[in-house]
């Protein structure tokens, strides 16, 4: 330092105290920023890992008095990181000890493979699964939480309820049909079907397919007064918890996707149909004895008919006359019987809120022997749930009503259709009921239960016309008579007795329905009529049965 | 003053500093409880709905059905247990078409 020189410290010391004072401010409003934005606005918002993991719970599937049906569980999925493990077998190995379903081999060769950094072990492992795997205390091993459908009850329902694929998606059924409600969560979706009519209506199945050997069946139970479906189901039956494991006939539903020409069950519906146009009243009388020539082929009835030469519509129905319903047909004519079948909803796939059923197979030309055949239920194929609706006027006073498998079901905004009168609806119930009590539908009578129905034995058609040894056989009952509440149809697919009784109806589909609605009446909170306890039994079915034989003899 | 003024800066800036940081590792356990406690929620919601299903699965009809007839003898109930109003008289006898009420004197159905 030379002489004259001020000393540096004292000619900056002003400055960098200026310098300090103005970091220290700007620090200090800083930091008095951020306080009051905290204080504010709470501060940044860290993601919760619990969110992240969190995903949207597949709402729940409950019956209509909220038993559950289906639901969504937390499971695992283990995957494994084939670089991370040093011995592929060996882990391989450990795992198939606890995962029985792991193909070792196969594991083994994926786990082999250095080039890979992900592959899947299993998916959808239970909680004790999960547990045992942690106790391998293996590398190179990791979990996934995620979702699993879990269907409680089994194979109840299980057509109906469909399935999911791996990753949760609706593939069948109502899980498909309603995949945007359900994988959005909430409220659970409540189904009309009642579980223990459901139950009841499987278990009869499938005593049917005990008694007989049959390829297949279906039935449907239907509330008369809503259209809400009770029960519906199709044998064999499918478990949505292994629908991978199910056979391809496990697969169908016979209820909603197969469509059957099922008979005479269509001869109530050719009476109505002329009894509401005015053109048949119940004191008519037909000679039914003789076959009937229509176009160069004859309708005939193989099986013997009561009063043949003088019968009346009641001794049609019940003795399921083929030349009887063929003449009130005729007199329908094609408009006038496909608009009838049109209006009880027989011409078109049923609409609904639902899982699409399948669309009937109609005739391509209505012939003059079209309108007999249809007239006794040949020559047009509908799937039972279809055919259940079309009886629902019968025991309603009138009134066609679309299925409905959702709760609720409001009275209100039922699409109502009127398509007879209350006095057609209770004759052609009177008539009904007299095929129980003396004609082809004695077996299905439930004592109390007033079961007022008809049998449908029906040749399945083949490459080389209709097949005599092949039928399908089919009950279309209502009960109780005096008071109609609900709807049930049974039919068998090719059902024949193991006790060696004919394959017709009176003795499959009709004691199957009778048995079904004895046990499944208290379920449906149907109350006996106690006055029909006291009157004498129906007649037991003929020695003479009704043959199978309802097609035209051409 | 300056370096007073500087001092009492730095000490007011420290102790604001110590506030934020009091103030977010606060909220950060708070947070992290609320996550705990979710986190429970929801394992809550998943036993519950375990429990469920195993209820579901352990009543199922085909399951109940025998167990209350071979434990219980239940059977499904029949239209002959059911009687008209007319017919209950004769069977309480003396023209009564109801059941005797209970009594404190003893003698009625309980």
């Amino acid at each position: 330092m030379t002489a004259g020189e001020a000393p540096t410290g004292d000619r900056l010391g002003p400055a960098r105290a200026r310098i300090v004072a103005g970091a220290l401010a700007l620090a200090f409003i800083l930091i008095v920023a951020k306080a009051a934005s905290i204080a504010l606005a709470g501060g940044d918002k860290v993601a919760s890992a619990g969110e992240a993991v969190q995903s949207v719970r597949r709402a729940d599937i409950v019956d209509r008095n909220g038993d559950l049906l289906a639901t969504a569980l937390t499971a695992w999925s283990l995957s494994a990181d084939p670089r991370a493990i040093w011995d592929a077998r060996e882990v391989a190995e450990a795992l198939g000890g606890v995962l029985p379903e792991v193909d070792v081999e196969a594991l083994t060769t994926r786990l082999s493979d250095r080039d890979r950094r992900f592959v899947w072990v299993q998916r959808g492992l239970t909680p004790r699964q999960k547990e045992a795997v942690l106790d391998l205390g293996l590398e190179g091993l990791r979990f996934e939480e995620e979702r699993r459908r879990v269907y409680p009850a089994g194979r109840l329902a299980g057509h109906l309820l469909g399935f999911v694929n791996i990753d949760g998606k609706g593939l069948e059924g109502v899980e498909y049909a309603f995949e945007d409600r359900l994988k959005t969560g909430g409220e659970p979706l409540k189904l009309t079907i009642d579980a223990g009519v459901q139950f009841a209506l499987e278990a009869e199945l499938e005593r049917a397919a005990g008694e007989f050997d049959m390829l297949g069946a279906a039935g449907v139970v239907v509330d008369a007064r809503t259209g809400a479906v009770r029960a519906i189901a199709s044998w064999p039956f499918i478990d949505p918890n292994k629908p991978t494991g199910a056979t391809e006939t496990e697969r169908v539903n016979r209820a909603m996707k197969s469509v059957f020409e099922l008979g005479s069950v269509y001869k109530p519906l050719t009476v109505a149909a002329a009894l509401e146009d005015g053109k048949l009243s119940l004191d008519e009388t037909f000679d039914v004895s003789k076959p009937l020539p229509v176009g160069n082929a004859f309708v005939r009835d193989l099986h013997p008919i009561e009063n043949a030469e003088a019968a009346t519509p009641a001794d049609i129905l019940a003795h399921s006359s083929n030349v009887g319903a063929a003449m009130i047909g005729a007199r329908l004519g094609a408009d006038g019987e496909r608009a009838f079948l049109e209006a009880v909803g027989l011409t078109a796939r049923p609409a609904f809120e639902g899982p699409s059923a399948s669309a009937p197979l109609l005739p391509a030309k209505w012939t003059d022997l079209t309108v007999a055949t249809v007239s006794y239920g040949h020559g047009i194929a509908v799937t039972p749930l279809a055919f259940a609706m079309s009886y629902v006027p019968f025991a309603n006073g009138g009134d066609y009503l679309p299925p409905a498998i959702l709760e609720p079901v409001e009275t209100s905004r039922i699409e109502r259709r009127r398509v007879m009168s209350r006095e057609t609806a209770s004759a052609m119930i009177s008539l009904l009921r007299g095929v129980v009590t003396r004609g082809t539908g004695t077996n299905a009578d439930a004592p109390g239960y007033e079961v007022a129905g008809k049998t449908g034995t029906a040749e399945k058609p083949g490459p080389d016309g209709y097949d005599a040894n092949r039928n399908v056989t089919s009950f279309a009952a209502i009960f109780p008579a005096s008071r109609p509440e609900f709807v049930v149809l049974i039919v068998l697919d090719e059902a024949q007795p193991k006790s060696g009784d004919p394959r017709t109806a009176a003795y499959t589909s009709a004691a199957i329905a009778g048995r079904f609605i004895t046990r499944a009446a208290p379920l449906l909170d149907v109350k006996p009529v106690l006055a029909s306890l006291n009157a004498p039994p129906a007649l037991p079915v003929r020695a003479q049965p009704e043959k199978p034989a309802e097609r035209p003899d051409l | 003053m300056m370096k007073q003024l500087a001092i009492v800066g730095v000490l007011v800036a420290g102790g604001l500093a110590i506030g934020v940081y009091r103030a977010k590792l606060g909220a950060q356990e708070t947070e992290a409880r609320i996550e705990k406690i979710e986190g429970e929620i929801a394992k809550a919601k998943d036993d519950l709905q375990t429990l469920r299903a195993e209820e579901a699965y352990l009543s199922r009809p085909e399951r109940l059905g025998p167990i209350a007839h071979d434990k219980l003898g239940l059977v499904p109930e029949t239209p002959d247990q059911y009687s008209a109003p007319e017919q209950l008289a004769g069977r309480l006898g003396e023209g009564r078409s109801y059941a005797p009420a209970a009594s404190s004197e003893g003698g009625g159905a309980r």
